[in-house]
């Protein structure tokens, strides 16, 4: 049987032969580049290697939504493989809505058929003339006409795809048209379920006129120690399963948490004004499986989690609705912190910013942002385009969703920029209720009651959110959480959020087994929020993946030096110590009830942990700045010691 | 005779299945090499795994012009002697279901053979889309739960 | 003898259910004894007489105690107590006792 595709055929490959397809969308060049066996022990791989490419590629000063920004895609080193939710992939960039260092993480099985089409990396440099998309049929790159796509919604654009390319599995990762508009969190949408989020990745991609990725292979990856790698998968993914932690994600989603978090008193409602809200809930995974609304449970390539949601309205009152989502973040940001708890309407406002292509984080809290000034009185009448913006007010919800999509109206446009510039343009004390630090939005968790998290939050070199460094152990809310605790500290009872001690050392731990997560491809929440994977089976699985001894230290030291490495982006564009702060409101207004009620995170706290935390990573106290020596014992002298502290 | 039975309500796309099965057979990562396929519908939130359901009296070894393709009684399954295999794709295009399919390194057909009774596939699905058990406990099963709907009175006859 | 409210989440027939109650207990009662008493009155096969404690919250007033603290832990008048099934992590639980999210096209479809 003639089969006439066997020179386009992906090739089998070992998982340690690592390859870079290279872009540029100027000249339509594309190059391939192998990555050094050396380079990928020290960096592990997905995001390891990604923040050296992007420290190599992208000066200092570049501009952001300019050709020279540089756009990486790094699925882990283990992406493609049988090891339990090891799908994730890492995005790249300099970050349009912080100026500074940008990584955003995102599932999905795109990141797997790049592998299985030959590329382990996706560098893209440049922008293209008109739209275009870029095509990777099994090794083969073709840069392809997108105009007919351009202003489409995400979903509609993955259907046409698929049809003109006639396959319908084939994965796509691509932008809507609020990457298009470069609205400043507009995001990558993955194998339709999944978004690499935050910061504004997706006005990367809209800035360099590249509507979408979309890529088939069928060349097969091989582990050099197939056996002990199989069995070692196998055995975890049962662990895996066997922690509820894993069974609650699959059974209620993230927002399963929801009525826990507001009993707590943890849950931030209107604009993190309020601790809880009533009727809470209705905001709930539970809900959505009670009610009906539940549909369906969805997975990212090799997770037996499965903590997607997949829903249907019920009433349809806003519309008929059939999407994935919403999560945890999304009820309590278009939910909660907007003062709304109709789940019909956070269906549509979640399955709006799916298909505009939108972090529901940012947006959710731009939107609260603009509530609380529109009550006060800040932002009225013509500037509020005429929406009525209280808290609650469903319709304007929706409508402001929109229009910032679209960067329609005066509003529309001025919330598309985030809400660091929206309060600088709209003065008075909005700053103030502006939750957000570097730029970017602070994410669902009260940094004045947690204070691993506060500092984990301020030191992100993205922005305040949990999704570089998540230090869910110290909530203390399992065994297996004041296990970690222990371990990393000594003793059980510095698992208590509200302590200041002993919190820099528990950052780190989270920060290097976080980046070595990403690095291997495997989702944080099964080695941050389930424990079943661990830095001491991900060093096996790696060692048994690359036919070598690898050990849970040199695992994290890797981590350790991506982690740095990072930080030496981010000095490099100028950051320093009074960067890593925490928004207004979580330094200055207390709790306003609860059980920690009156609790802040002030400057002097502040301080307090971050005088630890540089410390702990031997960095310069006054500037933050990683200090020569720390650079010699990490091997990063030569690539980065141009930014180093005496 | 025992039976891979899906459950396509509780399948949510992991591709686990694809994974451990070419592994097993390729020694290699390679979903377009797995007997086992997941289908998705997308806009329906819905995944269905396809395989071999291992029929009594199979098309594939009907047309199979070498007989490459034969029932091996022993476990009963379905097996494809690579050596005879000549890759004409009869018995591909012969599936009504869409189980067989075709290696292009090796230029032969490949079929599940239910890793010789004792499926990986099924070992490493977590929430149980894919059982291993005998055809009469399916149809027990089924019986029980149409029944049920009757007595209940969910279901009008 | 103190009043204290009684708040327990997910234990009945809905997962998203509360169940709230008033009770006048004993002096210096504590939270294990309120939790030993209510399951012993629950019925056999209920969700709250066979869970696992380590598959529930124990709150009191909003805040978390565990271990040694809930036999410690004396309830006062006007403390509010919770139990709630646990949606953050845990220990071991049946990982096929979830609950089907789409019924089959025989019995009606939802999407």
């Amino acid at each position: 049987m003639e089969n006439t595709s066997r020179e386009r055929r992906a090739m089998p490959r070992d998982i340690a032969d690592q390859r870079i397809l290279n872009v540029e969308l100027d000249s339509g060049r594309t190059w391939v580049e192998e990555v050094p066996r050396e380079e990928l022990l020290r960096f592990l791989g997905g995001r390891g290697i990604n923040a050296k490419l992007l420290y190599e590629r992208v000066a200092p000063g570049t501009d952001p939504l300019g050709p020279d920004n540089v756009l990486i895609i790094g699925p882990g080193t283990l992406t493609g493989t049988s090891a339990p939710s090891s799908g994730r992939t890492s995005v790249t960039c300099k970050g349009p809505a912080t100026g500074l260092y940008l990584k955003v993480s995102v599932g999905g099985h795109l990141g797997a058929e790049l592998k299985y089409s030959g590329y382990d990396y996706l560098v893209i440099q440049g922008a293209a003339k008109d739209p275009v998309y870029l095509w990777i049929d099994d090794g083969q790159v073709e840069i392809r006409d997108a105009r007919h796509l351009w202003g489409l919604g995400t979903r509609d654009t993955d259907r046409l795809l698929k049809e003109e390319l006639g396959d319908d599995e084939i994965e796509i990762g691509l932008i809507g048209p609020a990457g298009e508009n470069k609205v400043l969190f507009s995001c990558l949408i993955f194998s339709l379920y999944n978004s690499a989020s935050r910061g504004g990745v997706g006005a990367v991609m809209g800035s360099k006129n590249l509507k979408a990725i979309a890529a088939r292979g069928t060349g097969g990856l091989r582990v050099a120690e197939g056996d002990e790698f199989f069995d070692l998968a196998a055995r975890t993914r049962r662990e895996l399963a066997a922690d509820a932690g894993s069974n609650t994600l699959h059974t209620w989603g993230t927002s399963g948490s929801v009525p826990d978090l507001n009993e707590m008193r943890m849950l931030p409602s209107y604009n993190f004004n309020e601790v809880r809200i009533d009727d809470a809930e209705k905001l709930s995974g539970q809900y959505l499986l009670d009610e009906g609304y539940l549909i369906g449970r969805e997975s990212c390539f090799s997770c037996s989690t499965a903590c997607h949601r997949f829903v249907h309205t019920k009433e349809h009152t806003y519309g008929e609705v059939r999407d994935s989502g919403p999560e945890l973040e999304t009820v309590m940001s278009l939910g909660a912190e907007c003062g709304i708890i109709d789940t019909e309407a956070i269906i549509k406002a979640n399955q709006l910013c799916n298909d505009y292509g939108m972090d529901v984080i940012s947006v959710g809290h731009v939107i609260s942002w603009a509530m609380e000034s529109y009550e006060k009185g800040l932002i009225k009448g013509k500037q509020a385009d005429d929406l009525d913006l209280h808290f609650g007010n469903v319709e304007s919800q929706l409508e402001l969703i929109r229009r910032i999509a679209l960067r329609e109206g005066l509003l529309g446009d001025l919330l598309a920029n985030g809400t660091r510039q929206a309060a600088e343009e709209v003065g008075g004390d909005s700053w103030k209720w502006a939750i957000q630090a570097k730029g970017l939005e602070q994410s669902g968790v009260d940094t004045r009651m947690a204070k691993s998290y506060a500092l984990a939050f301020a030191v992100n070199p993205r922005g305040p959110d949990h999704l570089m460094t998540e230090t869910f152990a110290e909530f203390g809310f399992t065994e297996e959480a004041r296990a970690l605790i222990e371990e990393i500290t000594g003793d059980e009872k510095f698992a208590d959020p509200t302590l200041l001690d002993k919190r820099a050392d528990i950052v780190r731990w989270h920060e290097d087994c976080f980046a070595a997560t990403d690095a291997l491809g495997f989702c944080a929440f099964t080695s941050t929020a389930a424990y079943a994977v661990n830095p001491q089976n991900m060093a096996q699985l790696y060692g048994h993946a690359l036919g070598i001894q690898f050990s849970e230290e040199e695992l994290m030291k890797a981590g350790r030096r991506i982690v740095t490495l990072e930080r030496c982006f981010n000095v490099r564009e100028g950051a320093r110590r009074d960067d890593d702060t925490l928004p207004w409101r979580m330094m200055n207004t207390p709790v306003p009830e609860g059980p920690r009620k009156g609790m802040v995170t002030d400057k002097e706290m502040l301080d307090h942990l971050l005088d630890q935390y540089y410390d702990v990573h031997g960095w310069d106290l006054g500037t933050g700045i990683p200090k020569r020596d720390i650079l010699q014992i990490l091997g990063l002298l030569e690539l980065c010691g141009d930014c180093a502290a005496e | 005779m025992d039976a891979l039975t899906i459950d396509a309500e509780k399948c949510t796309a992991c591709k686990a299945c694809e994974l451990v099965c070419s592994f097993t057979h390729e020694g290699l990562f390679a979903p377009t090499l797995s007997r086992i396929r997941v289908v998705r519908f997308m806009e329906r939130g819905l995944s269905v795994p396809v395989v071999c359901v291992n029929c009594a009296r199979p098309a594939c070894v009907e047309v199979c012009p070498t007989g490459a393709a034969y029932i091996d009684r022993s476990v009963p399954v379905v097996r494809i002697n690579e050596e005879e295999c000549i890759g004409c794709g009869d018995c591909i295009k012969a599936c009504p279901f869409g189980a067989a399919d075709f290696n292009d390194e090796k230029e032969v057909a490949f079929i599940c053979d239910l890793c010789d009774g004792e499926p990986v596939c099924v070992a490493n699905c977590i929430y149980g889309a894919l059982s291993f058990e005998p055809v009469r406990s399916v149809a027990q099963r089924k019986r029980r739960a149409t029944a049920e709907a009757y007595a209940l009175g969910e279901h009008v006859a | 003898m103190p009043n204290i409210r009684l708040r327990l989440f997910g234990f009945g027939p809905k997962a998203s259910g509360w169940d709230t109650d008033t009770l006048s207990l004993p002096q210096d009662t504590t939270v294990s004894e309120v939790w030993q008493s209510l399951r012993s009155s629950a019925e056999e096969g209920e969700l709250l007489a066979r869970i696992d404690e380590r598959h529930v919250f124990f709150l009191v007033n909003g805040k978390l105690i565990h271990g040694a603290q809930l036999q410690e832990a004396v309830l006062r008048d006007g403390d509010t107590v919770t139990f709630m099934v646990m949606a953050i992590g845990g220990q071991s639980w049946h990982p096929m006792e979830n609950h089907r999210a789409r019924r089959s096209p025989l019995f009606g479809e939802r999407g």
